[in-house]
């Protein structure tokens, strides 16, 4: 097909320019490449919400991807694009700024804001040509005039109207398509879009309307029919500048939580051996020993040492205020968070298995919850925004989407059908539905506008805090709530990037506790452990209002288990959870328990690993310790089968393991 | 906070013996507290009175008249819903008289000194309805022990009863939906918790069963089951058959269930 131009796509819209685009971004980086495109930029509204996405779809099918935003800038609309790392940052800072000035979903920004950018312009003509002396002036050199024919009744007219105009100032022409979906077919739910952003039916939007279908990524050949040969070749020097990708992306910890005389690594060996001293007063055992040296090494290897540091203050700062908190999950894993007192788990008393928390090979950061007393979390969110400062501390989004039942309703007023009718249609979904039954044209809209993202909303928690200017990562924006500011990113994102958040988690049960003590005036301390009176009652499960033991599920085990210890309670709660569930590990354990079965083990090894549970792998660390003893895997490998275990009903691939636990 | 909401904590703690006190202006704190003994709910329980005037009331006592409240019309009107008035001005209806009269006014609108009328106390239904409203919860019997009668006349047994009957028994129950639950382990069975005046049903529902009567499992508020006792030891399950939606019987009782994945 060496007929067909080279094109680059530098004008897209993805669904996160909400209820203008009408492809995930993942869409239009497949089709783009698929259509055999250079590269695309994705140029969302003055959003860099569905970069990474866009940015892990593009590594997959390998085609080169541009980051960049669409503007309106005082009646002038621009198009800006990263060519490396410090215009990437500008973007991102300028989207910022214009976010924070104005209220939640809308921006504001001036001809002043942009200049200072160093990104590439394109600039889409419209009525107001006064940009163009400004452009020329600011922009030497990296500004361009966007030529977007989309087969108009008028398209001859306008190419030679901006020829001239290319010649009066000197810009020179791009070819662009100011994309909005992946394919022509989307088209009615374009509009269907349309009208949900005016709120009136299809019928009656009329000319806001697209007349026909070439906002879409167009086939190479037509675009050589439309645009001269020049034009399109304009696309691949552009390109060729943006040189800038995510994965430039270095995320760097707050500096100041290290004294100068010290490294990160020999704070947090310092905080950590005084802490051992606090926890163990009678000089620390060898096995323990030997895993904070283990620990400390692989934190060490990983740099993870100012996350640990960064959560050590926090629940310092709680601590100090008499804020209850308590980290949990797989942290408790670790003898460095026990000595930090980020967790109340006594290495000593159990089997830990720090690559359960953090792995070599799994080369992600590790996830710290710690969770704080509801009604005072606020306090912690606040000292976090005062230590480190707005510019440098955000809440992760959450990106909203449409539900099955907002997305019939939304479509259904689209389409103009009667309000009654979409109320009882939409009711007729239940909170568990996903997939909508494609009935009939409304249905199959809303079936297609599942899913698509609809705002941002703050993560309850999840803070991403950083070095320099957070900004310059990645576009920080005001959410609902006075006072409070989200990046643009939700925490999968985050995750994808490796980049780190801390979650100060609410919850109610850990204020529920502070007032009772104070009501009945005790300290925590003073709470007897192991009261048989107590697990009396959880047996009979007379247990409504006491926290993990008391949803139906866990009520309807508690008397076939019968705990009689808190040990007992640690297995009571992980049994019913979906591996053991599905595993079938749940009458085994029970009948074992009521010794209507022996407890075997294959080897000594095995028992060593599952004796506390008679012989039944309960835990996953236990699904990681018999893939070591018996399988012979590495502690990484076996958190490698951890996780695809965990992620097998949706994603499969637990083959390639099973030669080696053959 | 929690799986439960505060109707079903409250009526634990009562079959445990818990004296259970109700908000009042005279007595309760912003939160609930304990007062030798009993629980006395707190003026947050109060459904639209706002945090500040809550806060405010509860540093201010104790009051003589609903005049010395000094609050705007809103809140009186949720104190006077909420029957938390009953130490100034009496039952609800004469709360509502006293509430509407003493909202603060122009400072030109000079007092009037008028007579009380005598109003009759609402029906026993009727408060249980404001109770819902209002707190979301009632301290008077539970709305099922007032439709009794006829829930015995359609063959309805009691939860306490029902728990009674060996495994594999039939039994036809109702019950106000508390909880519905479809946890992805479970291969498309929802999980029903109904309540009546004796405790609790756990009813199972299948999948075919789940689509066949989606519109009573989603919308009824008050749940007829008609089903098979599944007992293991001292867990009783009520496997559903047929379901029935007696929402209806309620009227206009507010009552919410909490839906979970």
């Amino acid at each position: 097909m060496a007929f067909l131009p080279d094109y680059a796509e530098l004008h897209a819209l993805s669904n996160f320019s909400f209820l203008r685009g009408a492809s995930h971004p993942e869409e239009l980086v497949t089709r783009a490449h698929a259509l055999g495109y250079q590269a695309l930029a994705l140029t969302d509204e003055c959003s860099l919400a569905g970069s990474v996405r866009a940015h892990f779809a593009a590594k997959e099918c390998g085609l080169k991807l541009i980051h960049g935003t669409e503007l309106i800038v005082e009646n002038t609309k621009l198009v800006l694009l990263a060519t490396d790392r410090t215009s990437y940052g500008a973007i991102s800072s300028l989207i910022t700024t214009g976010r924070r000035r104005s209220k939640k979903g809308t921006y504001a920004l001036t001809r002043a804001d942009v200049e200072k950018t160093n990104a590439l312009a394109l600039w889409v003509p419209g009525e107001d040509l006064s940009a163009a002396p400004w452009l020329a002036e600011h922009f030497a050199g990296r500004a361009w005039i966007a030529v977007e024919l989309h087969c108009g009744p008028n398209d001859r007219a306008k190419l030679n109207g901006l020829q001239q105009l290319s010649k009066q100032t000197g810009l020179p022409l791009v070819a662009a398509g100011d994309v909005r979906m992946h394919l022509r077919s989307r088209k009615r739910l374009h509009d269907v879009l349309t009208a949900i952003r005016l709120g009136k039916p299809v019928a009656q939007c009329g000319q806001a309307l697209q007349p026909n279908a070439e906002r879409s990524l167009r086939l190479r050949m037509r675009l050589a029919q439309l645009y001269p040969g020049e034009l399109l070749e304009e696309t691949l020097r552009i390109a060729e500048r943006c040189r800038f990708s995510l994965d430039e992306l270095r995320y760097e910890y707050p500096a100041e939580l290290v004294p100068p005389e010290h490294s990160p690594a020999s704070w947090l060996k310092k905080l950590t051996e005084d802490g051992l001293r606090r926890r163990f007063p009678g000089g620390v055992e060898l096995k323990v020993r030997e895993m904070v040296e283990h620990e400390l090494a692989l934190i060490a290897e990983l740099g993870y040492e100012p996350f640990f540091l960064t959560v050590e203050d926090l629940v310092r700062y709680a601590r100090s205020k008499d804020i209850l908190c308590q980290g949990r999950g797989s942290a408790a894993n670790s003898v460095v968070c026990y000595a930090l007192g980020i967790t109340e788990v006594d290495p000593a008393r159990m089997n830990v298995l720090f690559e359960r928390f953090v792995s070599r090979e799994r080369n992600e950061p590790p996830d710290i919850d710690v969770d704080f007393e509801h009604q005072r979390r606020e306090e912690v969110i606040q000292y976090v925004y005062q230590k480190y400062g707005r510019h440098r501390a955000a809440l992760a989004a959450t990106v909203i989407c449409y539900r099955p039942k907002s997305a019939v309703r939304d479509a259904g007023k689209a389409l103009g059908v009667p309000a009654d009718e979409v109320d009882r249609v939409a009711k007729g979904f239940a909170f568990w539905d996903q997939a909508i039954p494609p009935a009939n044209t409304w249905l199959q809209f809303a079936q297609q506008l599942r899913g698509f993202p609809r705002h941002l909303s703050q993560h309850p928690g999840g803070f991403v805090i950083s070095r320099g200017p957070l900004a310059e990562l990645v576009p920080i924006e005001n959410a609902a709530m006075p006072e409070r500011t989200v990046i643009q990113w939700d925490k999968d994102d985050l995750e994808a990037l490796g980049l780190l958040k801390v979650d100060v988690l609410g919850l109610g049960m850990l204020s529920a506790i502070r007032r009772a003590l104070a009501l009945v005036g005790r300290q925590m301390h003073e709470v007897p452990p192991e009261d048989p009176r107590v697990y009396a009652m959880i047996q009979k499960a007379d247990t409504i209002g006491v926290f993990q033991i008391e949803s139906r599920a866990q009520m309807s085990m508690l008397p076939r288990l019968k705990p009689e210890n808190f040990y007992d309670l640690v297995i009571e709660v992980a049994i019913v959870r979906p591996g053991p569930i599905q595993g079938g590990m749940v009458h085994p354990y029970l009948r074992r328990r009521r010794q209507e079965e022996p407890a075997t083990y294959p080897s000594a090894a095995v028992e060593q690993v599952l004796g506390r549970t008679l012989g039944v792998p309960i835990f996953q660390e236990q699904v990681m310790q018999l893939a070591m003893v018996a399988a012979g895997f590495t502690p990484g490998e076996a958190d490698r089968l951890r996780r695809s275990m965990a992620a097998w009903k949706k994603r499969g691939g637990l083959e390639h393991f099973e030669d080696k636990l053959k | 906070m929690g799986f439960y909401a505060p109707a079903q904590l409250v009526q634990d703690a009562r079959r445990h013996g818990v004296e259970v006190r109700p908000p009042d202006v005279n007595a309760s704190e912003w939160d609930c507290t304990l007062e030798a003994g009993a629980l006395r709910l707190g003026l947050r329980m109060v459904g639209g009175l706002s945090e500040t005037a809550g806060k405010k009331l509860a540093a201010g006592r104790p009051y003589m008249s609903v005049f010395d409240l000094a609050l705007n019309r809103k809140d009186l009107r949720a104190l006077a819903s909420a029957g938390a008035l009953q130490s100034l001005a009496g039952h609800r209806r004469m709360a509502h008289w006293a509430a509407a009269g003493a909202a603060r006014r122009a400072p030109l609108d000079a007092p009037v000194l008028e007579t009380l009328p005598v109003l009759a106390p609402a029906s026993e239904g009727a408060e249980i309805v404001a109770d819902y409203a209002s707190l979301g919860l009632t301290l008077g019997r539970h709305p099922l022990a007032l439709l009794r009668s006829r829930l015995d006349k359609l063959g309805l047994l009691q939860s306490e009863k029902m728990h009674q009957l060996p495994h594999g028994s039939t039994a036809r129950v109702a019950g106000l939906v508390t909880c519905r639950q479809r946890p992805d382990t479970a291969s498309g069975v929802v999980f029903v918790t109904l309540e009546d005046e004796t405790g609790n049903i756990n009813v199972v529902v299948w999948n075919r069963l789940v689509e066949r009567q989606r519109g009573e499992l989603l919308g009824a508020r008050l749940l007829g089951v008609h089903g098979s006792i599944e007992r293991d030891g001292d867990v009783v399950h009520l496997v559903a058959r047929r379901l029935v939606d007696y929402s209806a019987l309620l009227g206009p009782l507010e009552t919410a269930s909490r839906d979970f994945h």
